[in-house]
């Protein structure tokens, strides 16, 4: 016989050890602090940090056979998912990491289901790494890094000469001509979708295109344009290129983009098409007008007994050319330099690293060639500008291009034992995400045999510590997010 | 103010056995919250039938009173039964008369079951 106080009090035992493990897996759900940490190796075994994907891009590293334990990049882009912990709206990420020939690196978030939305973030530049670039912030605000021989001012400075912007926005600079100039007439062969920048004279806009579409097989293509400065968009408009029923290309329709009583500034006019819309012809009374940073300079196949060459004018450093003609296999002149497009579907990269820092000619002598820079294109000398600082890219070469600063919210990493860095990040979580994808690019690093080694990704979220004011809002985003998961 | 000592562990590993289907149906409920944050690679939402059924049997085999407290005990099976069905129906890839016909049929079991268990009455 046994007292039933004394039964009672051992079957409190099962509760007691039951409720203490629900309120420690509480206490780890929801944070005091705020602050919940997911830490991984990328060796698998995080619940919250998966490893880099596409797999074919990327090795396992193991202790014994490459030094570290975690994965090894060896592709451009690759992913990590990772899950969130609850509603949080900013995550912290940190990374160790080390590079080899890669010298740029750039993170981003995806922000819609369907992968199309990203926000890239500066990761690593071997090049502002260097103790010759500091970091500045001018007195306008202006994020960024100058050489040791320029001062902050740089980064207030309109002319964007010399200067390179890294995944930061930008502000046009504010430029007018006085006056039209007598209609100039470009006779060209472009392709496709185009950019072209243009500066208003007499605070107007008049630019004529003469379009062709050359698919015999339809009715009919679609060139969109979006007049925007800064970013906002002024007009939209579309037209329609009339095609052609029988065995030949439709006629030159003309197009006319004008706009009058434009402020001082530079306006991006985009011309949204297909591949089969060429823009054959362009006449402006605009004195400044340049186009890039893609340029597909199309075939005259049909159109022209002679191949059509293409003579432009750029401050850009670093071009691809690519052709997917064997009548377009060609020597391109860039300035000083030269590069042979020898193959078909085989991308070139030409690159200059010369002091020249006024537009250099570029020439394509038989036409039929896309390229992509990290500059503009003028059809004239007199018509060159540069609408907004040129892009820094792996191969920019700093100083030796006569660049003397950087735009940019890079934050410089911290080195750790051999050769190993550590940078971090901050991003804003997409609402009621279950999940976040990050990206990780290294552009051309197949092409170099680089590889990225990480060895760790650390996840700090944050939200307000819990209190009694926070906790229901807390429980209203946790219950909704449970909801949407149904 | 004494009990046998086979009462007495009957009794605690009833309420043992209380305390791990609570402690099991809290967990889920916090996987359910954030996925992944009780056991790292295994999904404890996918126990959710399984606790069903074992509250089912524990009301299938408790013993009945007579009166409103065996209509509470045949809502209580009732409401267990059809959250049972919604979780199984929530794993169904696709649906069709097949799915309509077993839905259909289980929910007249789940009648005739609360038309038996109201012989207390």
């Amino acid at each position: 016989m046994l007292p039933k106080p004394l039964v009672y009090l051992f079957c409190v035992i099962p509760w007691i050890l039951g409720l203490g493990a629900v309120f420690f897996i509480l206490s780890l759900r929801f944070p005091v602090s705020g602050v919940f940490v997911a830490e991984s190796n990328l060796s698998g075994t995080s619940a919250f940090v998966y490893q880099f994907l596409p797999a074919e891009r990327t090795i396992s590293a193991k202790d014994a056979e490459h030094g570290f334990v975690g994965q090894r990049v060896i592709e451009d882009p690759v992913y990590i998912n990772a899950r969130v912990p609850g509603p949080y709206p900013k995550v912290e990420v940190e990374m160790e990491f080390k590079v080899m020939h890669q010298p740029l690196v750039e993170l981003g978030i995806v922000r819609d289901k369907a992968g199309l939305q990203m926000d890239m973030f500066p990761w690593y530049s071997e090049m502002l790494e260097s103790a010759d670039w500091q970091s500045v912030t001018s007195q306008t605000g202006k994020q960024g890094f100058i050489y040791k021989t320029v001062t902050k001012d740089r980064l207030d400075d309109p002319d964007t000469r010399n200067l390179a912007v890294w995944l930061t926005t930008t502000t046009m600079p504010l430029i007018a001509d006085p006056a039209p100039v007598e209609k100039l007439v470009y006779e060209v062969s472009l392709r496709g979708q185009h950019d072209l920048w243009v500066v208003p004279a007499g605070g107007k806009i008049d630019i004529e295109l003469k379009i062709q579409d050359v698919n015999r097989n339809r009715s009919g293509g679609l060139l969109a344009i979006e007049i925007s400065k800064n970013g906002q968009v002024i007009k939209y408009d579309a037209v329609g290129a009339s095609g052609s029923l029988d065995t030949g290309y439709s006629s030159r329709i003309p197009v006319a983009i004008k706009q009058n009583g434009l402020d001082a500034g530079v306006y991006r006019i985009r011309l949204l098409a297909d591949d089969d819309i060429f823009i054959r012809e362009i006449s402006t009374t605009n004195p400044r007008f340049v186009i890039g940073p893609r340029l597909h300079i199309g075939d005259v196949v049909g159109f022209r007994a002679e191949p059509q060459p293409f003579i432009g004018y750029t401050t850009a450093r670093h071009i691809v050319a690519e052709t997917f003609h064997k009548e377009g296999l060609q020597e391109i002149t860039f300035g000083p330099t030269s590069g042979k497009v020898l193959q078909t579907h085989a991308a070139v990269r030409i690159d200059r690293a010369d002091d020249i820092d006024t537009p250099v000619q570029l020439v394509a002598p038989v036409g039929d060639i896309r390229l992509i820079s990290d500059g503009f294109f003028a059809l004239s000398e007199s018509a060159f500008f540069e609408p907004e600082p040129r892009r820094l890219k792996p191969e920019t070469h700093g100083v030796a291009e006569g660049l003397e600063a950087v735009l940019t919210n890079y934050q410089k990493i911290t080195p750790l034992a051999d050769g190993w860095m550590r940078a971090k990040t901050e991003f804003t979580i997409p609402e009621s995400s279950d999940m976040i994808r990050l990206v990780l690019s290294a552009p051309g690093i197949g092409s170099r045999a680089g590889a990225i080694d990480i060895r760790s990704v650390k996840l700090t979220y944050r939200r307000p510590p819990m209190n009694w004011q926070t906790w229901s809002q807390v429980l209203y985003k946790e219950a909704k997010n449970a909801w949407n998961r149904l | 103010m004494s009990i046998t000592l086979k009462e007495a562990g009957k009794h605690f590993a009833a309420q043992t056995g209380y305390a791990f289907l609570f402690t099991v149906a809290a967990l889920i409920a916090i996987e359910w919250l954030m996925p992944g944050s009780v056991l790292p690679f295994i999904n404890l939402v996918d126990l959710l039938p399984l606790t069903f059924l074992i509250i089912i049997a524990l009301l299938a085999f408790k013993k009945r009173r007579k009166g409103f407290l065996n209509r509470l005990h045949i809502i209580a099976g009732i409401i267990i039964a059809f959250l049972l069905l919604a979780s199984l129906l929530a794993n169904v890839p696709s649906y069709g008369l097949r799915t309509l016909l077993l839905t259909g049929s289980t929910i007249l079991l789940i009648l005739a079951w609360s038309v038996a268990m109201d012989d207390a009455n």
